[in-house]
């Protein structure tokens, strides 16, 4: 037989595997609803220049395009919250609070294919827009973790940081946006070494040094806002801390201070601007949950408004789920029957009886009555029916 | 479940060994001879694995190992998201530019020719310097290529630099300086916290003011 290989970091989802991402991305979706998020749906193709200024070069590089009859770029959907930022001008009032989930693809051109990554990436997320202030973070927040309890997952943090700690201290240093870039490399990898270079070579202000080369190590559960507040001076930055506290204390008092922890040095994404969020599990080493404020993004579409959400990636999701054996076995059907004649009215009357009662009823095409049996012993059917004609004889079968 | 520390084979792995006897950890497994990949410690807390160094930084970023060692300058090769946690200070080596003191440029060859096994750390330095590289991917014997008429120049590590001398090559620009750092999965140092940071801090002391 002809087999088929697929372009790399692109996938099928066989029933297995099919079962298990619908049982996850509905228990996700029921928990949005309940919050009252509304579900909407993104065009898979825009025009490329939608994103060209929007985002970072690395970004933009990373998009899957193609051109059009007319000649103009288009794209494969890269991130569904820029799209949901760019739905939002001209369809949403940007004066109200608008809360809205998604369960899509996204797409992410990669030329390296050793990558841990994927091409195609399923990811069930949710957007709050409108003038939310903390009371936004702590609802993230809290849907993270109810969302990821939801799925089945245990043992999963949600780690909390805010950009604008950052953002202060080197506004204050004064850098520009290249050697920003440089340090946020260092600041994510907890490079301290690298850090400790850099500053060397800018000539930086002892009292700056000490708070960039402390930014790796703020991270944990306990103190580290304590800490954070010393190491620096700045008005954005303290407000910063002084917002994390607020969210952490909320989610504490809530009973769930466990599954959360800080880290000011997390400085992830192309346009998040306050918090950042990202949910770790203690079974997968990549992040299962991304997400964050990205206050500026929807002005840069013309629909002024704050926003904070997140998303979840589905398939490491689901293999965090089967590390930790927690997913399921596709159920068997609970009659299969086969028609020993030609096929007659009565036969399509008796399985609509079935499956108006909650049956789910599977047709087979077998000859004998022994083919028909060994077949629901080997699938775990419980009930076998046999119509020769109009009639019909339904045996038990046991396993 | 144990923390699986993966190391870099040979003379890596022996230093390993020997700064985790210093932190009470009990891995004479480690220096045995032995064909396992797969060793653990006396006391069972620990699991390790036996890679390539230049696959260390992939097991990390993956997961499949919460922590392990491994040269800067693999780890600029490679550029996998990992935390880069401490420098262990020994294995040190330079990453640099070698060729002949003097070269002589051919009509024909107005882009720069660069032999290496570090084709990534080599393609972005001469990005960063705006200069035009044709990048010739070698997997040993480096030296060789300015020599046999392969290559203008080499990225390499260098040691005592005795082989560039010996070869009549000397060392025309240092891009790094490159040691044994610990690196750590992202996910792990987070979820196994209590685990993992008392090592990080033992490993860190017990390297303290060593050369």
């Amino acid at each position: 037989m002809k087999k088929f290989q697929l372009p790399y970091g692109v996938q099928d989802y066989l029933p297995q595997e099919c079962y298990n991402k619908e049982l996850v991305e509905n228990k996700l979706s029921e928990v949005f609803y309940k919050c009252g998020y509304e579900r909407v749906e993104t065009s898979a193709l825009e025009y490329f220049d939608l994103f060209d200024g929007i985002l970072p070069p690395s970004a933009i590089n990373k998009m899957f395009k193609m051109t059009d009859s007319d000649g103009s770029l288009l794209v494969l959907r890269p991130d569904t919250t820029l799209q949901i930022c760019r739905m939002a001008a001209g369809n949403l009032d940007t004066g109200e609070i608008n809360r809205l989930y998604y369960c899509e693809n996204s797409f992410e051109f990669l030329t390296d294919n050793s990558t841990a990554r994927t091409r195609e990436f399923a990811q069930v997320g949710v957007e709050l827009l409108g003038n939310t202030g903390i009371d936004g973070d702590i609802e993230i927040i809290l849907t993270a973790i109810e969302a990821l309890k939801a799925a089945g997952l245990k043992d999963f943090l949600i780690d909390i940081g805010n950009l604008d700690y950052f953002g202060g201290i080197i506004e204050e240093c004064g850098f520009d946006a290249s050697d920003a870039k440089e340090i946020t490399d260092y600041i994510n990898n907890k490079d301290v070494l690298g850090i400790e270079m850099f500053l060397t070579s800018k000539r930086t202000e002892a009292k700056f040094r000490d708070a960039l080369i402390g930014l790796p190590t703020l991270f944990g559960k306990d103190n580290v806002l304590d800490r954070a507040e010393k190491l620096c001076s700045n008005k954005r930055s303290l407000k910063a801390v002084r917002d994390l506290k607020k969210t952490v204390a909320a989610v504490r008092e809530c009973g769930l201070g466990d599954y959360i922890s800080v880290d000011l040095g997390m400085l992830c994404g192309n346009y998040y601007s306050g918090l950042v969020i990202r949910g770790i599990a203690k079974d997968l080493g990549v992040s299962i949950l991304d997400g964050g404020r990205y206050d500026g993004l929807c002005g840069k579409f013309g629909a002024p408004m704050q926003a904070v959400g997140f998303a979840i990636g589905t398939k490491r999701l689901l293999k965090a789920l089967e590390n930790q054996g927690a997913l399921r076995e596709t159920l068997p059907c609970d009659i299969a029957y086969v028609q020993l004649k030609n096929f007659c009215k009565e036969e399509y009357a008796y399985v609509n009886e079935m499956k108006k009662s909650g049956k789910r009823v599977q047709k087979t095409f077998f000859t004998e009555k022994e083919d028909l049996l060994s077949y629901c012993r080997k699938k775990s059917v419980r009930t076998a029916v046999i119509f020769d004609g109009k009639n019909y004889e339904e045996i038990k079968v046991k396993g | 479940m144990q923390l699986t520390f993966a190391l870099a084979k040979g003379r890596l792995a022996e230093k390993v060994a020997e700064i985790l006897t210093q932190c009470g950890i009990d891995c004479s497994t480690l220096t045995a001879p032995t064909r396992k990949l797969v060793l653990f410690d006396k006391d069972g807390k620990y699991r390790f694995i036996f890679v390539k160094p230049a696959d260390v930084p992939t097991y990390i970023e993956r997961g499949v190992a919460d922590i392990g060692v491994v040269g800067k300058d693999t780890l600029v090769e490679e550029n996998k998201d990992v935390y880069e946690m401490a420098d262990l200070k020994f294995g040190a080596c330079r990453m640099c530019v070698a060729g002949y003191p003097e070269r002589k440029n051919a009509v024909t060859s107005n882009c720069l020719r660069v032999a290496s096994k570090y084709v990534n750390t080599a393609r972005n330095f001469f990005l960063t310097k705006g200069v035009n590289v044709d990048i010739i991917k070698l997997n040993g014997s480096v030296e060789l290529g300015p020599v046999i008429g392969l290559s203008d120049v080499i990225v390499d590590i260098v040691e005592s630099g005795k082989t560039l001398e010996a070869n009549g090559l000397v060392i025309l620009e240092e891009i790094f300086r490159s040691s044994a750092r610990l690196i750590v999965n992202k996910a792990s140092l987070k979820t196994r916290y209590d685990e993992i940071m008392p090592l990080i801090e033992k490993i860190k002391k017990a390297t303290e003011g060593k050369a």
